[in-house]
C-alpha cells in the first residue's frame, strides 16, 4: 500500500465521519415571532374592471400599533373571486404561512361574514379550496355585487373547528368552534 | 495486483467508516429536556437603570425595554401571559404582555413582547397577586386594593381599579377567593408598626362580607388556593375559608416567638409553604391542621415553589441548591456550591426562579443571569442582563408546542 492510499484513506474517512457529527444536545433555535401579521385579500373581476385588494398588516400584534388597513372599493354588478393569503412579515424574507394552512387543511377554515347591506360572500367550487373530505378550507371566494352597498367583512380563519356541525361547512362560523388564528375586519364599499 | 489491493483497501476503509457512525435511532432523538421549554420567558428588572430585560431561554436570546423607573419588583399573571412591573417607592405599576397565549395544549403567538397599556397609579403599590382573571396589588400607601382584568392590558388608557374597603394604611395583603371575594388584611391599631393584625372578607366594591374574628399580633405573607386564604401571623398560621370561617393552627412546638413570614402557594389545594429563616421550610396542610418540616435548616437565602408549583426549590447562602417534590416530600435534586456562596449580610443577595427544567439565578455583581440545567447541573452557561439584575420573574408557559 502506497503512502498516497494511506493519506486517500485518512481523508476519506475523516470526511465520512465529520459528516455523521451526531451533536445530541443541539436544538435549532426558532423564531421569536410566529404568527399572523399580514392577511391579503385579492378580489379578481371576472367581468372587467379593476382587481381589488384587501389589506391587514399588524406587524406587532395585540396592543401598541394600531392594525394597518388598506382597501379600495369594489365596482356594481361584478363578479370577484377571492383569494386570501397570509403572511409572517417580521421575518426576513417574509413568511408565507398559506402553505402551511394549505397542509393542514382538515385543521383550518376560512370564514367570511359582512354587515351592512353588503352581499355575502360564498365559498369558490374549485377542487383547491376543500379538504381531503371535501370540507371547506375557504381561502377562495366568490363576491357578486349589485347595487352601490357599504359595511363590514371579517374574515376569521379557525383553527380545528367542527366542519360537521351545522351549516359550517357552508360558511357559518356559529357552530364552528376551533381556535382562532386570526381576524380582521375590512371596511367595504360598493360603488 | 497492487491497484486491485488499493481499491480494496479504500472500499473498507469507506465501509468501516459508514459503519462506525451508522446512526440508531435513539441516538438521533434529540432530548428536548435538555433544553427550556420552548414557550417560557424570563423577565428580569435592574437595581440601578431602568433596564428590563427579556430572556428567551429556547432561543437563548435577549430582547431590552425601558421601565418606568428602576429598582422594580416583578411578578406573574396567573394566566402566564403577563408580567406586573411594580414600582412601590414611585406609586406605580406597569404591565407587561409576553404575547404568548396558552390554547390548553398548545400556545399561540399574539403578538411580540411589549408593556401593556393598563398601568396603576395607586399608593406604593407593593404585594401582588393574580386569580381569576385579573391582577391585584395591595397598595400600602393608602389601604386600598388596585384591579385590572388581564384581558385589559392593551385597552388603551386602561387604569386598574380602585376597590377602597375603608383601611387605615398599613403593610397589607390580600387573596381572591374562587367566588370572586376577598380576604384583605386590616389593621387596628393593637400593635405598634406598619403590619395588619386581622383579615376581613370584602366583596369587589369594598363590602365587608364577613368581618374579621381573630385579633392576631401582627400578619405577614399569604396565599390561597381560591378556598382557603393562609396568612403568616405571630399568633399562629391563620387561614379565613371563603365562607368567613377563621382560624389559627398552631406553629411547630420548637417555635417559640418565631412564626412564618412568608407563605406560598402549591399546586396542591390546601397544602401551602410556611418559611420562617431561623426555622426553615414547612408544609402547611389546612385540612388536616398539621405543619410538616420538609428542610430545618437556618441558611436559607430563597425559598421559591417551581413554575408549575409542584417543586419546592431552596437556594442556600452557601450557594447549594435543593429541591423537593411536593407531593412527596423527597428530595428531587441536591447541587452543590450552584453559585458562590453569599454573605448573609450581603446587600443585594442573587434571587432564584426555576422551572421543572432549569434554575435561573441574578448575579447582581457581574450583570447576568445564571442559568442550570436541574437534572445536570454542570450544564450551565451565564446570559448577560443589565449591569445589575434585581428582580426576575418566569412568564410564558411550560410547553413547546406550536399552534
Amino acid at each position: 500500500m502506497t503512502t498516497k492510499t494511506v493519506k486517500k484513506s485518512i481523508v476519506l474517512l475523516s470526511i465520512v465521519l465529520s459528516s455523521c457529527t451526531n451533536d445530541n444536545t443541539e436544538i435549532t433555535p426558532v423564531n421569536e415571532v410566529e404568527y399572523i401579521t399580514t392577511v391579503t385579500a385579492v378580489f379578481k373581476s371576472q367581468n372587467g374592471g379593476s382587481d381589488v385588494v384587501l389589506e391587514f398588516k399588524d406587524l406587532d400584534g395585540e396592543g401598541a400599533n394600531s392594525p394597518i388597513i388598506t382597501t379600495s372599493p369594489f365596482q356594481q354588478n361584478k363578479t370577484y373571486l377571492g383569494s386570501v393569503t397570509f403572511k409572517n412579515e417580521l421575518l426576513s424574507p417574509a413568511q408565507d404561512i398559506t402553505p402551511e394552512i394549505l397542509d393542514e387543511a382538515l385543521e383550518h377554515q376560512l370564514f367570511y361574514q359582512v354587515t351592512g347591506n353588503l352581499n355575502p360572500l360564498a365559498y369558490a367550487t374549485n377542487k383547491t379550496n376543500y379538504d381531503q373530505n371535501g370540507k371547506p378550507i375557504g381561502l377562495q371566494s366568490v363576491f357578486k355585487t349589485d347595487g352601490a352597498a357599504s359595511g363590514i367583512l371579517r374574515l376569521t380563519l379557525r383553527h380545528g373547528p367542527n366542519k360537521n356541525a351545522p351549516e359550517v361547512a357552508s360558511g357559518n362560523i356559529k357552530n364552528a368552534g376551533g381556535a382562532t388564528d386570526v381576524q380582521v375586519d375590512f371596511p367595504i364599499t360598493v360603488q | 495486483m497492487k491497484n486491485k489491493f488499493t481499491r480494496l483497501f479504500l472500499v473498507l476503509t469507506t465501509a468501516t467508516a459508514v459503519l462506525s457512525c451508522s446512526n440508531d435511532e435513539d441516538t438521533d432523538k434529540v432530548d428536548e429536556t435538555l433544553n427550556e421549554y420552548k414557550y417560557i420567558r424570563l423577565l428580569v428588572s435592574d437595581e440601578n437603570t431602568t433596564a428590563l430585560t427579556l430572556f428567551n431561554p429556547f432561543s437563548n436570546s435577549t430582547s431590552s425595554f425601558e421601565a418606568k423607573h428602576p429598582k422594580s419588583a416583578l411578578y406573574t399573571s396567573e394566566s402566564g401571559r403577563l408580567g406586573a412591573i411594580i414600582h412601590r417607592e414611585f406609586d406605580y405599576t406597569e404591565t407587561f404582555d409576553t404575547g404568548l397565549e396558552f390554547h390548553g395544549d398548545h400556545v399561540d403567538v399574539k403578538g411580540t413582547p411589549k408593556f401593556g397599556a393598563m398601568t396603576s397609579t395607586s399608593a406604593k403599590p407593593t404585594h401582588f397577586k393574580s386569580k381569576i382573571g385579573e391582577i391585584m396589588t395591595f397598595n400600602d400607601g393608602d389601604g386600598t386594593l388596585s384591579v385590572g382584568k388581564e384581558s385589559d392590558v392593551h385597552t388603551p388608557g386602561a387604569k386598574m381599579t380602585i376597590i377602597n374597603a375603608g383601611l387605615k394604611e398599613h403593610h397589607g395583603a390580600m387573596a381572591t377567593f374562587s367566588n370572586g371575594n376577598y380576604a384583605i388584611t386590616e389593621k387596628d391599631n393593637s400593635i405598634p408598626g406598619v403590619l395588619p393584625e386581622r383579615v376581613k372578607i370584602i366583596d369587589r366594591t369594598g363590602k365587608e362580607l364577613y368581618a374579621s374574628t381573630i385579633a392576631t399580633k401582627g400578619i405577614h405573607g399569604n396565599a390561597t388556593d381560591g378556598t382557603y386564604a393562609v396568612f403568616g401571623s405571630a399568633s399562629g398560621i391563620l387561614v379565613v375559608q371563603s365562607n368567613g370561617t377563621q382560624e389559627l393552627i398552631p406553629h411547630p412546638a420548637n417555635f417559640g416567638t418565631v412564626w412564618f413570614g412568608t407563605i406560598l402557594e402549591t399546586s396542591t389545594k390546601g397544602n401551602f409553604i410556611g418559611f420562617a429563616a431561623t426555622k426553615g421550610v414547612y408544609l402547611i396542610n389546612v385540612v388536616k391542621k398539621t405543619v410538616s418540616p420538609i428542610i430545618e435548616n437556618t441558611d436559607i437565602m430563597q425559598c421559591k415553589t417551581s413554575f408549575d408549583g409542584n417543586q419546592l426549590g431552596i437556594l442556600l447562602h452557601s450557594g447549594n441548591f435543593i429541591s423537593y417534590n411536593l407531593n412527596t416530600l423527597a428530595i428531587s435534586k441536591e447541587s452543590t456550591n450552584l453559585i458562590p456562596a453569599t454573605a448573609k449580610d450581603s446587600k443585594q443577595k442573587p434571587q432564584m426562579v426555576f422551572t421543572n427544567r432549569f434554575v435561573y439565578i441574578t448575579q447582581p455583581s457581574s450583570g447576568e443571569i445564571a442559568q442550570f440545567l436541574i437534572k445536570n447541573t454542570s450544564n450551565n452557561k451565564k446570559v448577560k442582563v443589565s449591569n445589575t439584575p434585581y428582580r426576575l420573574t418566569l412568564l410564558g408557559f411550560e410547553n413547546s408546542v406550536d399552534h
